[in-house]
């Protein structure tokens, strides 16, 4: 059966276009394909993470180009990339191997062109690498013949310690403290851990109190609170064994932001739980209640205030049979809102050892940059 | 990575190639279904400046058959949103069943009655007819099922003939 619409049947014709148009159109395509392409289409990721040049990176002057790749290549676990550049004269002009993630760059010597290896006593820049065990590190590099110039110590800062390479470069080995990155303005809080049976025992008794301490630049602080060592507010990210009530220094910058702004509520109670029958490893001993509605919002107070005064909170814990498994948190001295954004942010928790029958202290920095465990 | 693209030859510069010969075929085909010079001028920078992408990502053989596939799917796309603002109009379509139509249709007047009928219409009858279509690659143009299309035809053709009987009581359009 014939369709009578098949009278519309048209088959494509050529018609030529306005020259114009044409020309135009020719142009746009020639800009597409010969242009640069977008794409991300089959690019490794792999490649753009090397090749991605860093906004800095150190470019070293040493005696022996080859054998300094050799040192940090086996001491700092570096991984060349691609080949030394030989100059005619044999020195290497160039030479590139990754260390932590980061590029450096080095070469010989060439003295006619002021660039030289450091002298003894004379270093003027020093490189820090963060590593996860310093320790080791330091040790494999000495071993490979490296000058100790500072044995591996624990600081405020962290665990570390500093070497000279062969090449005389100076190299601070550390892996940072937890916490490092807490600056004023941000709210960082400490919780316990423990996997012990006595966590009932200890965190059934907490109680807040809030101080303020000077900042360390000794800046006068008016707080009607007694004042604490600097030093006993830092105590972050220490290990405390938790048999007696313990005072752990806290850093809490952003409530007071938080204060300022008037998301605290009057009167700040948060309702801990503990669990006595904590068994498993990342089971969270504790429970904050009602912290969210005591103060509204707080999460959402961001870093930006940069108070002279760095803020420090204490807790402390006592012994109290009575409120034995759920008890109310109450601040103590005065601002008791202060302690509510540590109750709040508590809950993102982070570490229990295995066996461990300590309470540990965690340091977070509520500016979202994850966590760091002590 | 540029040496890696470089050894893989770029089907764009077959695309440039093929442009003086292609241009007019993609015109006149986008030209004869929807009419307007302005609009068949955009479609058809459309079909250039997508076939650029498509055979990098594929690696079709760039042939005036195949612009021209992807000019029908430009013209498919055009259609598709004029029929979104006409989506009250389609509420009120109603089914229809088809009964024979024995005519032999004057053809200037049967594209004029196609020119009236509502996009989606449109693009289904133009790919059905114009183009000779089966009936599986109208609806594989239109995106949708097979069913669907049949379906579309149907109305397509009743709402045609409606307007094509009206045309020859009236004496064509007004």
């Amino acid at each position: 059966m014939t369709d009578p619409l098949d009278v519309l049947r048209d088959p494509p014709r050529p018609v030529d276009p306005d020259p114009g148009f044409a020309a135009a159109l020719r142009e746009r395509l020639e800009r597409l394909v010969l242009g640069p392409r977008d794409e991300t289409e089959e690019t490794p990721m792999s490649v753009t993470a090397d090749t991605a040049p860093a906004p800095l990176t150190p470019y070293l002057a040493v005696p022996d180009a080859a054998a300094a790749l050799e040192f940090y290549a086996a001491a700092f676990g570096g991984t060349p990339r691609g080949e030394p550049i030989t100059m005619p004269d044999g020195r290497i002009g160039h030479a590139e191997i990754i260390v932590g993630g980061s590029l450096v760059m080095l070469a010989d010597e060439f003295p006619e062109m002021g660039l030289r290896a450091p002298a003894a006593g004379a270093v003027s820049v020093s490189l820090h690498l963060e590593v996860a065990d310093p320790d080791a590190v330091v040790d494999r590099a000495v071993g490979l013949g490296a000058t100790l110039e500072r044995a591996v110590t624990e600081s405020p800062h962290g665990r570390g310690g500093v070497v000279l390479d062969p090449a005389g470069h100076r190299w601070m080995v550390s892996r940072s403290a937890p916490g490092a990155g807490v600056r004023p303005g941000d709210l960082a809080y400490a919780s316990l851990w423990t996997r012990d049976p006595a966590a009932a025992a200890l965190l059934g008794e907490v109680e807040v109190a809030v101080h303020r301490v000077p900042h360390a630049d000794g800046h006068p602080e008016e707080a009607v609170h007694p004042r604490v060592p600097l030093g006993h507010a830092h105590r972050r990210g220490v290990l405390a064994e938790v048999r007696e009530p313990q005072r752990l220094g806290l850093h809490d910058e952003l409530a007071d932001e938080a204060l300022a702004l008037r998301r605290v509520a009057e009167q700040a109670r948060a309702g801990v739980r503990v669990q006595p029958d904590v068994d498993e490893p990342g089971q969270r001993p504790v429970r904050r209640e009602h912290a969210e509605a005591a103060v509204a919002g707080v999460d959402e107070v961001h870093g930006g205030l940069h108070d002279p005064l760095e803020r420090g909170l204490q807790l402390e814990a006592r012994r109290d049979g009575e409120h034995g498994v759920e008890q109310a948190l109450d601040a103590v001295a005065g601002q008791p809102d202060l302690a509510q954004p540590l109750l709040d942010l508590a809950e993102q928790l982070v570490q229990a050892q295995a066996g461990e029958h300590r309470a540990r202290s965690v340091v977070l920095s509520h500016a979202g940059h994850g966590d760091t465990a002590g | 990575m540029s040496g890696q693209q470089g050894v893989r030859p770029d089907p764009g510069f077959d695309l440039l190639a093929l442009y003086d010969t292609a241009l007019p075929e993609v015109y006149g085909y986008l030209l004869a279904r929807c009419g307007r010079r302005s609009l068949a001028e955009d479609l058809t920078a459309e079909t250039f400046l997508a076939a650029v992408s498509a055979c990098r990502s594929g690696s079709p053989r760039v042939t005036v058959a195949w612009l021209v596939g992807i000019a029908r799917h430009k013209l498919a796309d055009h259609w598709r949103a004029l029929e979104v603002q006409d989506r009250t109009l389609r509420a009120l379509e109603h089914d229809e069943a088809e009964d024979p139509w024995e005519a032999e249709l004057d053809a200037l007047l049967a594209r004029e009655t196609l020119d009236a009928q509502i996009p989606q219409h449109r693009a289904a009858l133009t790919l059905r007819y114009l183009d000779g279509l089966p009936v599986a690659d109208v609806a594989r143009a239109m995106d949708r099922s097979v069913r669907a299309t049949e379906a579309l035809l149907v109305r397509a053709r009743s709402a045609f003939r409606r307007t094509y009987t009206a045309y020859t009581r009236e004496g064509g359009p007004a």
